[in-house]
C-alpha cells in the first residue's frame, strides 16, 4: 500500500512539473511574440493553453483523491497540499501568458511608441523567477526558493517606474493611438509584474514544503495600483 | 577470527568425545568379561593421547581453512592475487585447489568488466550526441556530457537523480521517454526547445528490453541539428531568391516580346525601344547567372586560387577604367590615393579586379550626382588595405550585418532600379576570403560609406 502510496506522489510530482514545463515554454513564446510582433505565435500560446487549464483540473483531482483514499500525514500532506497550491499558480501563469498575447495582438504590427527595454528586462527577470522557482521545487532548495522571494521587488521597482512613465502619454488631448498603445504596454506590465508574483507563490510553498514553516507574505500585494506620493 | 576459533574447538571435542566414548566401550568389555586391573589407566592414556591427536589434526585441517577465509575476506575486499598456499591433500586440498581457481576467475572477469566500463565510460564521454539512459520508472540513470550541456545542466548530473522532467524539465523530451516506456517501440522526435538556448533536437530513444523481453528503460540519443536546419533554410531561400531574380527580368522579356508580336513591330520607334529594354533584361539575367556561377566556383571550397605577384596599382587602373564612364554620367569625381612605394601583393589580379569593380561599382551606383568616390590603398604589417570610399546615401546600422549575404538589399526597389542583384558584396566577401584576408565596412547614413579590404601580402 504505502509502496504505491510512494508511487503515485512520485507521479503527481512529475505531472506537476510536466505542466510547470508547459507553462516556462509559453511564457517564453509569450516573451519571444512580445519582442518581434509575431501575432502567429500569440495565437499559439493562446491555442496552447488550453492544455494547461485541462492539465491543473487533472492534477487537482489527483490530489484530492490521494487525500481522501490514502489520508496522508506530515511532509507527504504538505506534499499534496503545495501540489495543489502550485498547480492553482501555474495555471494563472498560462493565464497571464495569454493575457500578454491578447495585448500583443491588439497591439499588432503598429510602430512601438518607444523602443521596448524596461519590459523585455521584467519579462525576463520573471521568467527566470518561474524557472527557479520549479527548480527549488524538484531540488527541495529553501535557499533558491527564498532568493526568488527576494527578486520580486526588483521586479515590482520596474513596474512602477513603468507605470510612471507610460501614464506620461495618457492625457487629455493625447495622440489617440499613442495614448491606447500606452495603455496596452501598461496592462503587458501589469500581467508580466503577476507572473512574477506567482513565482514568487510557488517559491514561498516550496519553503513551506521544505521547512514546514509558512513564510509570511511581506506586504500585500496592491498590485495594478502601485501607490505613489 | 571468532568463527575459525569455533570451528577448531568444535572438531577438538568432537575428538574428545570419541575418544572417551572408544574407552568407554573398551572399559566395558574389560568389566563384563575378565577382570583388568590395568585396564582403567591404559584406558586414560589412550583417551588423552586421542584427544592430543584429535587437537593436531584439527589444527592441520584448520590452518589451511583460516588462510581461506582470509583470502576470500581480501576477494571480497576486491583486492586479487591472494592464493592460498597449502600442501594439504584430500577434501581441504580440493576445497583450497577450487578456491584458487575461483579466485583467479574473479580476477579476470572483474577485470574485463572494468574494461568494458572504462570504454563504455570513454565512449559516453567522447560522444558528441547527447545521451540520456532511464529506468522503468522514467528515472534517469545516466547522462552524458554532451547532454549536461545541451540542456544546460550542472556536471554532477551525469550521475541521475530524479525523472526525466526533474532534471531536465523539458515535457516533450519527457513525453518521448514515457512513450517508448508505454509502448515498448522506439520514437524518433524532432523538437524545438527553446531554453536555456534556442535548438532543434533531434531524439532518438529506444527501449532496453530484459532477457524475458520486458522493457526494464530506454536509452535516447539526442543530436542537435540545428546547425542542418539553419542551412536548410538558407537554401531554401537561396532557391526562393534565384527563382524570383530570374522570373523577373525574364516577365517584362515576355511581356515587350509579345507586345512586339501584336503590332509595336509596325512602330519603329516604339519596337526600337522595347527590344533596347529586352537586351537591358537579358544582359541582366546573364549577369546574375555569372555572377551565380562564380560565386558557385568561389564556394567550391577544393579549389585553391592561382596567386602571382600583383601591382596594386596596375588592378586599381584596369577597375577605374570600368566604373568611369558610369561615374562622369552623373557627375561624380574619382579620386586615387596611392603611395608611391608599395610592396608587391601575392593574388588572382582578375578576382581582385573583380572585387575593386564590385566596390566601385556601387560606390557609383549609390552616391548622387556630384558626389566623390576615392580609392585609396596602405601597406601595412604584412598586409595591404585597400579601401573605397564614396559620400552617398550611406547604410543604416540595422543592415550592416548581412551586407554581404547574398541577394541582401537594404533598399529592394532602388537596387532593383539601379539593375543590381545583390550578389555585388558576397562575391566580394568570398574572394576576400579565399585569399585569407577580411572586408569590413563603416557608414553614416546621408554622409557615404567606405569599404575597406585586407588582404596578406603573402600567404
Ligand atoms: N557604397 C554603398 N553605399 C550605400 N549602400 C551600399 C553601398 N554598397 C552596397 N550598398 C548596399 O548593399 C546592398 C548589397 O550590395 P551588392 O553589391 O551586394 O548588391 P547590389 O549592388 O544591389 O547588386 P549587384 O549584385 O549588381 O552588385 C546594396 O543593395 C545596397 O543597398
Ligand atoms: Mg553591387
Amino acid at each position: 500500500m504505502r509502496v504505491g502510496f510512494d508511487k503515485e506522489l512520485e507521479k503527481l510530482e512529475r505531472d506537476v512539473l510536466r505542466m510547470g514545463s508547459i507553462v516556462e515554454e509559453a511564457v517564453v513564446k509569450a516573451i519571444r511574440a512580445l519582442a518581434n510582433q509575431d501575432l502567429a505565435l500569440a495565437d499559439e500560446v493562446i491555442a496552447n493553453d488550453r492544455e494547461v487549464d485541462l492539465l491543473e483540473i487533472q492534477i487537482e483531482e489527483k490530489c484530492i483523491a490521494l487525500l481522501a483514499l490514502q489520508c496522508p500525514l506530515g511532509r507527504d500532506l504538505r506534499l499534496i497540499g503545495t501540489t495543489l497550491k502550485i498547480t492553482t499558480d501555474l495555471e494563472r501563469v498560462g493565464d497571464n501568458a495569454v493575457n500578454i498575447m491578447e495585448v500583443v495582438k491588439r497591439i499588432g504590427h503598429e510602430p512601438l511608441i518607444k523602443p521596448l527595454i524596461d519590459i523585455p528586462r521584467m519579462a525576463n527577470l520573471a521568467e527566470k523567477m518561474l524557472k527557479d522557482s520549479l527548480d527549488a521545487f524538484v531540488r527541495r532548495d529553501a535557499t533558491l526558493a527564498e532568493q526568488v522571494r527576494l527578486r520580486d521587488d526588483e521586479v515590482d521597482e520596474i513596474y512602477v517606474g513603468l507605470y510612471d512613465e507610460l501614464m506620461g502619454y495618457v492625457f487629455p488631448g493625447g495622440e489617440e493611438y499613442k495614448v491606447r498603445q500606452a495603455i496596452n504596454l501598461l496592462f503587458i506590465s501589469y500581467y508580466l509584474e503577476r507572473i512574477a508574483d506567482h513565482a514568487t507563490n510557488i517559491a514561498e510553498r516550496v519553503v513551506y514544503l521544505v521547512t514546514g514553516q509558512a513564510v509570511s507574505h511581506p506586504k500585500a500585494r496592491a498590485a495594478g495600483r502601485p501607490s505613489r506620493s | 577470527m571468532a568463527k575459525v576459533r569455533t570451528l577448531r574447538s568444535a572438531l577438538v571435542w568432537a575428538f574428545m568425545v570419541t575418544a572417551a566414548a572408544s574407552g568407554g566401550l573398551l572399559f566395558w568389555l574389560g568389566s563384563a568379561g575378565r577382570p583388568w586391573p590395568w585396564g582403567f589407566s591404559l584406558l586414560l592414556l589412550l583417551s588423552s593421547l586421542a584427544g592430543a591427536a584429535g587437537y593436531l589434526i584439527a589444527e592441520e585441517f584448520a590452518r589451511p581453512l583460516r588462510q581461506l577465509v582470509a583470502s576470500a575476506r581480501e576477494l571480497g575486499r576486491g583486492r586479487f592475487g591472494k592464493m592460498v598456499w597449502a600442501d594439504s591433500g584430500g577434501e581441504v586440498g580440493e576445497l583450497v585447489d577450487a578456491f584458487n581457481a575461483m579466485a583467479v576467475y574473479l580476477e579476470r572477469t572483474v577485470q574485463e568488466l572494468a574494461e568494458t566500463n572504462r570504454k563504455l565510460e570513454a565512449i559516453l564521454t567522447s560522444m558528441e550526441n547527447g545521451v540520456i539512459v532511464v529506468g522503468r520508472n522514467l528515472e534517469v540513470l545516466r547522462l552524458n556530457p554532451a547532454a549536461c550541456r545541451l540542456f544546460e545542466l550542472p556536471e554532477e548530473a551525469v550521475k541521475g537523480k530524479g525523472s526525466v522532467i526533474q532534471l531536465i524539465r523539458n515535457y516533450e523530451v519527457a513525453d518521448a521517454f514515457a512513450e517508448t516506456l508505454e509502448t515498448g517501440t522506439p520514437v524518433v522526435r524532432e523538437l524545438q526547445i527553446l531554453t536555456p538556448v534556442e535548438r532543434s533536437l533531434r531524439i532518438h530513444i529506444t527501449p532496453i528490453r530484459s532477457e524475458q523481453g520486458e522493457v526494464e528503460g530506454a536509452v535516447g540519443v539526442l543530436s542537435d541539428i540545428s546547425d542542418l536546419r539553419r542551412l536548410e533554410r538558407i537554401r531554401a531561400d537561396f532557391v526562393a531568391n534565384v527563382s524570383h531574380e530570374l522570373r523577373t527580368p525574364l516577365t517584362s522579356l515576355k511581356g515587350y516580346a509579345e507586345t512586339l508580336l501584336d503590332g509595336a513591330l509596325d512602330d519603329p520607334p516604339t519596337a526600337r525601344r522595347f527590344l533596347e529594354v529586352i537586351q537591358q533584361e537579358a544582359d541582366r539575367m546573364a549577369r546574375l547567372i555569372s555572377d551565380l556561377l562564380d560565386l558557385t566556383h568561389l564556394e567550391a571550397r577544393g579549389q585553391t586560387i592561382v596567386k602571382s605577384p600583383v601591382r596594386i596599382e596596375e588592378v586599381v587602373e584596369n577597375s577605374l577604367r570600368v566604373v568611369r564612364p558610369a561615374a562622369e554620367k552623373k557627375g561624380i569625381r574619382l579620386e586615387v590615393d596611392l603611395p608611391s612605394d608599395l610592396p608587391v601583393l601575392w593574388a588572382n589580379a582578375d578576382m581582385l579586379e573583380q572585387v575593386l569593380i564590385n566596390l566601385l561599382d556601387n560606390a557609383v551606383k549609390y552616391t548622387p550626382e556630384g558626389g566623390e568616390v576615392k580609392v585609396a590603398v596602405r601597406a601595412g604589417r604584412g598586409v595591404m588595405h585597400i579601401s573605397v570610399a564614396d559620400t552617398g546615401i550611406g547604410i543604416p546600422r540595422e543592415h550592416l550585418g548581412r551586407l554581404f549575404e547574398r541577394f541582401y538589399r537594404v533598399d529592394r526597389a532602388r537596387s532593383r532600379s539601379l539593375g543590381g542583384t545583390g550578389l555585388g558584396l558576397a562575391i566580394v566577401k568570398h574572394i576576400v576570403e579565399r585569399h585569407g584576408g577580411s572586408v569590413g565596412v563603416e557608414s553614416a547614413v546621408g554622409r557615404g560609406s567606405t569599404f575597406t579590404v585586407t588582404l596578406p601580402l603573402k600567404d
